[in-house]
């Protein structure tokens, strides 16, 4: 199973991500920062290897930041090619 | 914005958690807890969802962290005996409320069931929010092997979701992604119902219905089966019924309270689920041949690091009598023992807490001898 997606986070998710990355600026494993822009946003590439959503909601504490997470695997599994394991019966 | 509660219904139930929500938002604070297993931890999400969307401030904590303050409504999901001055839900016989000391017990058939339809008349809930609630009824029935099949209030509360096609029956042979997978693949990826030698070893090309149906018997052929309603990532109710417990073991209380917030999370928990049938194949033949290294009630097999999730593959090993009631795989990854803490008892768990010996859904010990403490 390939879990591939590129995708921008902007706002809460951009601070959580911040939050997840510490003060040592290291990216979750699975998360690789491509670019991270003056206004706040990062682009980031997501792989298989790792476990994003885990890094991310492990550091989310309010629902809000919980359901800003939710949005982010959302837009991760519609990028994704080859996320659903079934197509059968579609 | 508070929550319009002049439409719940009437009864001991409903009249307690609404008593419960008022007291909530006239002090805009609550405390909810649940302990760790996902058929109270799905309910403790909804009502957090539900009380989150208000001016109420909902505070979770697992069961075995529970930190009452004064005067905030405190409400606590399945565990008896942790709260003072609180509602307690549990499982029971019979819908009732009584009064013990200074605490309100109320019992049900199924706390995320009441739930849903306590909160279901006065906020909308989405589809696969009722997916989630649906699938903590499938719980009771895994491993498939060992169901009997659902009891009446099961069958009702299903039928619940059956009317308005949130849900739908699926006749065919009660294993896991029949239907939705070629035969063949279905049978190599259930772990539900593992078909020994179809999960292990690999399936013919050609495996026929009524072949299926003669080996997996017929206790768990009165199991049921259902599938959701509209296309969505996880398409198998007891598909989900096994991500909710891939949540708790990967994320701890928080992965399950989050995915009856938003499913999505259930969604990405599906992957490592999926992902970890291999690794299950090779923990089943080492159960089988005797190769796991059997102490007391740990069954201790090799995994990469972080483990796959253990209590799906524990269940599942139950159902093919790989394991005995009560046996639990652990897992022996980095020179540390990975024990999940949803099936170790809950003293147990709470302790590991406040030695800080938890990490994520699991109690993580350095040696044998504290692997040993933990059974």
């Amino acid at each position: 199973m390939k879990v591939e997606a590129e995708v921008r986070l902007c706002s809460e998710l951009a601070d959580l991500l911040k939050k997840a990355m510490g003060p040592d600026n290291v990216p979750p494993k699975g998360f690789e920062l491509r670019d991270s822009l003056e206004d706040g946003c990062y682009t980031i590439a997501i792989s298989g290897d790792g476990d994003p959503h885990k890094a991310l909601l492990t550091v989310a504490n309010t629902i809000d930041e919980i359901t800003r997470v939710a949005e982010l695997v959302e837009s991760v599994i519609r990028a994704a090619d080859e996320v659903i394991l079934y197509k059968a019966g579609d | 914005m508070p929550l319009d509660l002049s439409s719940l219904r009437k009864g001991s139930v409903g009249d307690t958690l609404a008593e419960f929500i008022e007291e909530a938002h006239s002090k805009g604070v609550a405390i909810i807890s649940a302990p760790h297993n996902p058929k109270h931890l799905v309910p403790a999400g909804l009502l957090f969802s539900a009380l989150s969307r208000t001016d109420i401030t909902a505070i979770f904590y697992p069961a075995y962290a529970l930190r009452q303050e004064e005067g905030v409504p405190t409400i606590v999901f399945g565990s008896s005996g942790v709260c003072s001055n609180c509602v307690e839900v549990v499982e029971g016989g019979h819908e009732s409320v009584a009064k013990k000391g200074d605490k309100s017990v109320v019992k049900v058939r199924s706390p995320a069931m009441t739930m849903l339809k306590v909160l279901e008349e006065v906020v909308p809930i989405r589809r696969e929010v009722k997916y989630v609630t649906a699938s903590t009824i499938l719980l009771n029935h895994i491993p498939r092997a060992k169901s009997g099949g659902l009891k009446e209030w099961e069958e009702e509360a299903m039928e619940y979701f059956l009317v308005d096609n949130t849900i739908a029956r699926v006749g065919h042979p009660p294993i896991m992604w029949w239907g939705i997978l070629p035969p063949k693949e279905a049978v190599e990826r259930s772990i539900d119902i593992m078909i020994f030698r179809y999960f292990v070893d690999g399936a013919p090309s050609e495996v026929s219905e009524k072949d299926v149906r003669i080996r997996i018997g017929d206790a768990a052929d009165k199991a049921p089966n259902y599938a959701v309603g509209q296309r969505w990532g996880i398409r198998d109710l007891t598909e989900l019924a096994y991500v909710l417990l891939t949540l708790a073991d990967i994320l701890g209380p928080k992965g399950v309270l989050a995915a009856a917030i938003n499913p999505s999370h259930a969604l990405w928990a599906s992957l490592t689920f999926r992902s970890a049938i291999k690794d299950y194949r090779k923990i089943a033949r080492e159960l089988k041949y005797g190769i796991a290294d059997r102490r007391g009630r740990a069954a201790i097999v090799t995994t990469s690091c972080p483990p796959p999730p253990l209590t799906p593959i524990t269940i599942a090993a139950r159902g093919a009598d790989l394991l005995r009631e009560g046996e639990v795989v652990v897992a022996e990854c980095g020179g540390k023992y990975f024990a999940p803490a949803q099936l170790l008892p809950e003293k147990v768990v709470a302790s590991a807490w406040s030695e800080r010996r938890l990490e994520g859904g699991y109690v993580v010990v350095s040696s044998l001898s504290e692997l040993g403490e933990l059974f």
